[in-house]
């Protein structure tokens, strides 16, 4: 045992439920001491969450099941101790933070814990102005949580477990539905903890966020570890089965051999450009595929929207989509995306401005017309399933408007793999399963016009390249498609075409390459051009020696 | 350290339950709106009665009984309740709950709250504004059937919910 | 400001007052006492919404009472209903639930109790929000939820995802709950309710002037 671990955990072993054939996780020796920032991944359904629900007792007490082997926090045997007695000790953020802030204000949300723990009341008060200070909510004090935008949630949710004076805070993917600037602002605290003495564990499937921060990184392949180590040595020659996806900077400083690895693209700017091993590395960027001579299916004019009295939430939108073209909208939390897409189906109408659909006016048209050709998914899939199988869950829709087409929905089976799924209940699916049939769901009215909100928020890499590869069968087949996003890398290997947006305005219109170049214009919608294009851009330009 | 009267996993238990409380209560209260509906002059609000036989099933009487007041308390505090909420749900909450704890089955749930909205809550209610009645006694059954068509409506389909949830493998009862 | 207990206490002795009053103009007199508070307290336009929702339930006891009684008894039963509901509105609308659920564990209620009142008033617009979000999420597909009785068949597609999504965060938040050490006896509280000189003062004026008039007055 190492002496200042503050987890360890001894060949453990964990099943749910007595009759799981397979453990969750199975024979997992790990120590976790304040000096680690730990990033643990690895597939979904691997194991994460299951193993970080270990750490502060809510398996078993919380969860039950059979749990075997020894686990101990902070020198306490976990299977005498209460949550109530670790919380304080290892301090957890799940993966949903709406669920996670229950009281009227932000300062009541951070001093909640404090009052858990049976402090006196002045104590209180210095530790919730100091956690305030520290991640510089000062503005949010008297705030009511649910109100809060997803990132200012994250940071309140942080500041009620820093106020705990945690050895270990363990985040479950904070970053999912984050967009960059937000993602910056929790990872510079992250660091700032780090170097504080707090050990810091974080779950995440997009590794180019939190491998340059990681001391270490834990990977769990189907319940087992499969590597602990330095999370670039571990990247340097990776498992294909693990399913990583190891941050391009990595990827580059392995092929040519590099010691010590680079840990971000700023490590490779100096050295002399191989732009040909980018191209060779990252999957080709999709060519723009319009069919000339084609009419629109979606044609957006003038489109101004906005709620109550308000600022105007959209302003003078104009877009135009053909059959076949794959467009990504891109921009930070509350650009006004999702807002957009709703007005798209008539969910919310404009002030100003029309949306003509296969050469129809939208107008005021019922939203159950509309739904006959613009097929959206939503964010969250739970908000629809309701049947007990997915494929009466796919035809439901269909039925309900009088389309049917039993071929297509075979098809779409197909399509998205869910064949095997066929007779399972849709709510029992893991994340990204669900999300194939909320897709293929809603494509199976033969929509003119797909569009998908956040398709790959929380989704680990193998849900993103089939993913891809889904969407451009469709698109070869003359389907139109919309595809909302922050996640920058997985928009431009996927649409040909850009739609920039802040503040519910359109600031550009085009090529991803040509709209990323731009830095002021980026800066102004809060977004940071990729990897793949800021280092080819450097080489290029002959900038990679300042 | 501090020390616990309560094992881990009974903690835990009790946190659950709460946790349940609390989401039943936001369902309550939050719901009413989008499922009144008229019936004849008497407006029906089958959700509380929709709330009562889930509360009793999954947390049992006494949690039923708190999740009842908790929505008749937030009901008037949103001043879109009335005093009569408190009788109005309480009483058929702990019968669903002792009902279904005795037979164990969520038809029974249903029974109770049906016979303690529909059937004491309307002597308590009354009792309540009996002192304005003079000592004259008034038709009871004459209160009856405006309790009545909401209670059986909200308790039928808590009845149907749970049986669709447990179907769907969701809860465990 | 007066402590949320000595509001409840008063609220009782008014209440106690209303019920046990008999002659018609005392009934009226309380009545009017109660809309001049609720004035003061600027709660008028929120008193008039109420009020219209609880028209239809006076006139319909009353005229019951009427139709098996006089016409009398139908009035006073009628008035009385009114006025001593009146007496809790005003109640709820000079306290925040989370005031009164704390002020009562001071007082040996159950940490639970109140923590179900304080939470679920912030879950309340997280549900509605929810089930907005699943109305939208199927009418995307042609599935329309509009209230009344025409769409009732489709309600299993609100209910449904609604429930189940219900369910699953009681299940988070019970977990997040423990991981902020709510299981851990020995809770401290922030902010302290302490009961004054005044609110003593108070009960025992309010108290001992509902007993008076109940006793030489009312009846
Ligand atoms: N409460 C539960 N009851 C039963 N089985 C569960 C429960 N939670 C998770 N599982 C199962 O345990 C396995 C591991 O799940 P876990 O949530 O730990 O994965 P994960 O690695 O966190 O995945 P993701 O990246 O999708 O979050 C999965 O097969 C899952 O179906
Ligand atoms: N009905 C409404 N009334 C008032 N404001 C609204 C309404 N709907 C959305 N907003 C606001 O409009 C802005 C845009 O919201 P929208 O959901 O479209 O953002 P988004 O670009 O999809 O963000 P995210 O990436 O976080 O999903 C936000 O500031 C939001 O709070
Ligand atoms: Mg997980
Ligand atoms: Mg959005």
């Amino acid at each position: 045992m190492i002496d200042n671990a503050i987890i360890t955990a001894r060949n453990l072993s964990y099943r749910y439920r007595n009759e799981d054939p397979r453990p969750i996780l199975d024979g997992i020796d790990l120590d976790i001491t304040a000096g680690d920032y730990l990033l643990i991944t690895g597939r979904s359904g691997s194991g994460k969450s299951t193993l970080c629900r270990i750490f502060n007792g809510l398996i078993p007490h919380f969860y039950g099941g059979v749990l075997e082997g020894d686990v101990f926090v902070d020198g306490l045997p976990i299977r005498q101790t209460s949550v109530a007695a670790l919380f304080d000790r290892v301090a957890m953020a799940f993966q949903n933070p709406d669920t996670q802030l229950f009281c009227r204000s932000v300062e009541q949300e951070i001093v909640f814990g404090l009052e858990s723990l049976g402090i006196e009341r002045r104590a209180i008060e210095a530790r919730l102005a100091s956690a305030i200070e520290a991640v510089g909510i000062g503005a949010l004090r008297q705030r009511a949580p649910q109100d809060l935008s997803g990132g200012e949630k994250h940071l309140v949710l942080i500041a009620a477990l820093l106020a705990l004076r945690p050895r270990v805070l363990v985040l479950d993917e904070p970053f999912a539905n984050l967009d960059p600037g937000n993602v910056r602002r929790i990872r510079g605290l992250l660091r700032e903890l780090h170097a504080g003495g707090c050990g810091i564990v974080v779950c995440e499937h997009r590794l180019s966020r939190a491998v340059p921060d990681a001391t270490r990184m834990v990977v769990i392949h189907q319940g087992c570890i499969a590597a602990d180590g330095d999370p670039h040595q571990i990247l340097a020659h990776p498992d294909d089965t693990w399913g990583l996806e190891p941050p391009l900077a990595t990827r580059l400083g392995a092929a040519l051999g590099l010691n010590p690895l680079p840990r971000t693209i700023e490590d490779l700017r100096p050295i002399s450009p191989r732009t040909d091993l980018i191209d060779g590395l990252s999957p080709p960027l999709p060519p723009k595929m319009v069919q000339p001579g084609l009419p629109p299916v979606l044609a957006v004019n003038h489109l101004s929207s906005r709620a109550a009295a308000r600022a105007p939430l959209l302003k003078d939108i104009h877009l135009t989509l053909h059959p076949g073209e794959c467009l990504a909208i891109v921009g930070s939390n509350g650009a006004g995306k999702t807002t957009l897409l709703r007005h798209l189906l008539g969910l919310q109408r404009p002030d100003k401005g029309s949306i003509r659909i296969d050469g129809h006016e939208i107008g005021k048209m019922p939203v159950s017309d509309v739904a006959k050709t613009v097929g959206l998914a939503f964010q969250n899939p739970d908000n629809q399933f309701f049947r007990f199988t997915v494929e009466q869950e796919i035809r439901v829709g269909p039925e309900a408007i009088g389309h049917l087409d039993a071929e297509w929905i075979a098809e779409l089976m197909t399509l998205f793999q869910l064949t095997p799924y066929r007779s399972k209940a849709p709510y029992r699916l893991s994340g990204g399963e669900k999300k194939r049939v909320a897709f293929a769901s809603a494509l199976a009215a033969r929509p003119k016009v797909l569009a998908l909100d956040e398709p790959t928020a929380g989704q680990d890499f193998d849900f993103r390249r089939n993913l891809r590869t889904f969407l451009q069968r469709l698109q070869t087949r003359g389907q139109a498609i919309i595809i909302v996003t922050h996640d920058l890398t997985f928009a431009e290997r996927t649409a040909g075409r850009w739609l920039l947006m802040a503040e519910g305005r359109l600031l550009a219109d085009g090529r991803p390459d040509a709209i990323m170049a731009d830095p002021a214009l980026m800066s102004r919608a809060g977004l940071e051009a990729t990897d793949r294009f800021l280092l080819k851009q450097w080489w290029q330009t002959g900038d990679h020696h300042a | 350290m501090t020390t616990n009267s309560m094992s881990p996993a009974q903690s835990a238990q009790n946190s659950r339950k709460t946790a349940y409380a609390v989401v039943l209560v936001a369902i309550g209260v939050a719901l009413a709106p989008y499922t009144s509906f008229p019936i004849g002059i008497a407006k029906v609000n089958p959700t509380q009665h929709f709330v009562n036989v889930l509360a009793a099933v999954l947390l049992g009487p006494w949690w039923a009984v708190l999740t009842a007041a908790v929505i008749a308390v937030l009901r008037n505090a949103m001043g879109v309740g009335t005093l009569l909420a408190f009788p109005g749900g309480m009483i058929g909450a702990f019968l669903a709950g002792i009902a279904f704890r005795l037979v164990g089955r969520t038809w029974a749930a249903a029974a109770g709250e049906i016979l303690g909205t529909g059937g004491i809550a309307p002597v308590v209610s009354a009792l309540l504004v009996a002192p304005f009645l003079m000592g004259k006694a008034i038709p009871l059954l004459a209160l009856l059937p405006s309790f009545l068509g909401s209670t059986v409506a909200g308790a039928l389909l808590g009845v149907l919910a749970l049986r669709l949830l447990r179907r769907a493998d969701i809860i465990q009862f | 400001m007066l402590d949320p207990r000595t509001k409840l206490l008063l609220a009782l002795a008014c209440g106690t007052l209303v019920a046990l009053t008999r002659k018609q103009g005392w009934l009226l007199g309380e009545w009017a006492v109660l809309v001049i508070a609720i004035v003061a307290m600027g709660q008028l336009k929120a008193y008039l919404r109420w009020l219209i929702m609880l028209i239809p339930m006076t006139l319909f006891f009353g005229g019951i009472t009427w139709w098996t009684a006089d016409r009398i008894t139908g009035q006073a039963a009628a008035l009385g209903l009114m006025a001593i509901t009146t007496v809790f509105f005003v109640f709820f609308a000079s306290i925040e639930p989370e005031d009164l659920g704390n002020s009562l564990v001071q007082s040996g209620l159950p940490f639970p109790v109140a923590f179900v009142m304080t939470a679920a008033l912030q879950f309340v617009p997280v549900v509605s929000r929810k089930a907005r979000a699943v109305v939208e999420a199927q009418q995307a597909r042609g599935i329309v939820l509009k209230p009344g009785w025409r769409s009732l068949r489709n309600y299993p597609a609100l209910l449904v995802p609604l429930l189940i999504q219900a369910f699953q965060t009681a299940e988070s938040l019970a977990e997040a709950m423990e991981a902020r050490g709510f299981g851990r006896s020995g809770r401290s509280f922030r902010k302290a309710y302490r009961m004054g000189g005044l609110d003593w003062l108070v009960i025992a004026g309010g108290w001992g002037l509902v007993v008076v008039l109940i006793l030489y007055g009312v009846r």
